[in-house]
């Protein structure tokens, strides 16, 4: 699914920074999208499922 | 040999200057005694200890290893707890007492107090009652649960000590804490010792830290110059005044952001929440930061300054 996700200058910033540190670098979108299913993966309960659903 | 011996009174003051490379040490003498501690940069005394900044670098209390920093916008270790013989915490909660606790608890006025003794005590540097600030409370416990803030007495013996390096030129202001009514220092105010020294070769490499600051945004004295500091204390708004804010207008764009599945679900189980937002926008976007703060932010204060 597609989801706008809005996000300010100084945001942008420390995304691409960070972005910048992966092999290969990512888009800023891409790193967006790791960093959800990350959280949900570090977070299942919170993110309504069971630990270890979903992956 | 101590390079300067002090003991201070009760219901008195000290406020002692403390080159860099020199350590303070603070000692018991009868023990159980807490010590209100000020800190002024010697170049420039509106840079002062910010007990805010502390406990938001190392928590609640302070112990060996951490350092007293200054508040915004210099926000820099000015000294560091390099040894602390009774390895206790040290509290960065409190205020310090004043005549007012006092006479508000007993209907008594003019009680000794450690506001009261700080103001005299930096007097003798052309210092005034205002610049007294939150204080290093040394030897009184603290921390905080269900929303309320606790202290406790520490127990110390004589001789008990902590030492402090300094990272810069700076005024230390101490005094036994006044108190004689509330517990923190044995319902009796007893003197403490106070002596100075070079740091030794092995002190110096393992905790003292560069002037300089580390981060751009530990600003300078030399970078706030051009901004007059007021002197007269009634304020008045100033009518050039034409605001300049540095990082104004903070503009956003929208992104679009391709989840892989099962997105849909993740993004409502969040939702019931009721803490990451309503839109899947703001849904995606706050779990964002929540990762970045838990993988990437950084948080720990050892090792300053940071490379």
């Amino acid at each position: 699914m597609k989801v706008t996700v809005s996000l300010t200058h100084q945001q942008q910033q420390v995304l691409a920074g960070l972005a910048e540190r992966y092999d290969p670098p990512l888009s800023l979108e891409q790193l967006v999208s790791l960093a959800f299913t990350e959280y949900c993966d570090d977070h299942p309960e919170a993110c309504g499922e069971e630990p270890g659903a979903g992956r | 040999m101590p390079a300067a011996d002090h003991v201070i009174a009760p219901g008195t003051g000290l406020a002692l200057p403390v080159r860099r490379g020199q350590v303070l040490r603070i000692e018991q003498i009868r023990g159980g005694q807490g010590v209100d501690v000020n800190v002024f940069a010697m170049a420039d005394h509106r840079e002062r200890f910010g007990a805010s900044r502390t406990r938001a670098m190392h928590g609640l209390s302070i112990g060996a290893g951490d350092a007293l920093w200054s508040a915004s916008p210099r926000d820099r270790p000015l000294m560091t707890i390099v040894a602390d013989s009774a390895g206790l915490r040290h509290d960065v909660t409190h205020p310090a007492c004043s005549a007012f606790e006092y006479e508000f608890a007993s209907g008594v006025a003019h009680h000794t107090s450690c506001a009261e003794i700080q103001a005299e005590a930096i007097r003798a540097w052309r210092l005034t009652p205002d610049d007294v600030h939150d204080p290093l409370n040394l030897w009184l416990e603290s921390g905080a649960e269900g929303g309320e803030l606790w202290w406790r007495a520490a127990r110390t013996r004589p001789g008990d000590h902590v030492e402090l390096l300094a990272h810069t030129g700076v005024l230390v202001s101490l005094n036994p804490c006044g108190d004689d009514l509330f517990g923190s220092s044995c319902f009796e105010v007893a003197p403490v010792r106070a002596s100075l020294r070079p740091a030794g070769e092995d002190e110096r490499s393992r905790w003292l830290l560069p002037e300089r600051p580390a981060l751009v945004s530990q600003q300078t004295t030399r970078q706030l110059r051009g901004r007059p500091i007021p002197v007269e204390r009634k304020l008045r708004r100033d009518p050039a005044y034409r605001p300049r804010f540095a990082t104004a207008p903070l503009r956003s764009r929208p992104f679009q952001i391709e989840l892989p599945p099962p997105a849909r679900a993740r993004i409502d189980g969040l939702r019931a929440w009721g803490t990451f937002g309503s839109s899947d926008g703001e849904i995606v976007r706050a779990a964002l930061w929540r990762w970045w703060q838990e993988r990437h932010a950084r948080a720990d204060p050892s090792g300053y300054p940071w490379k």
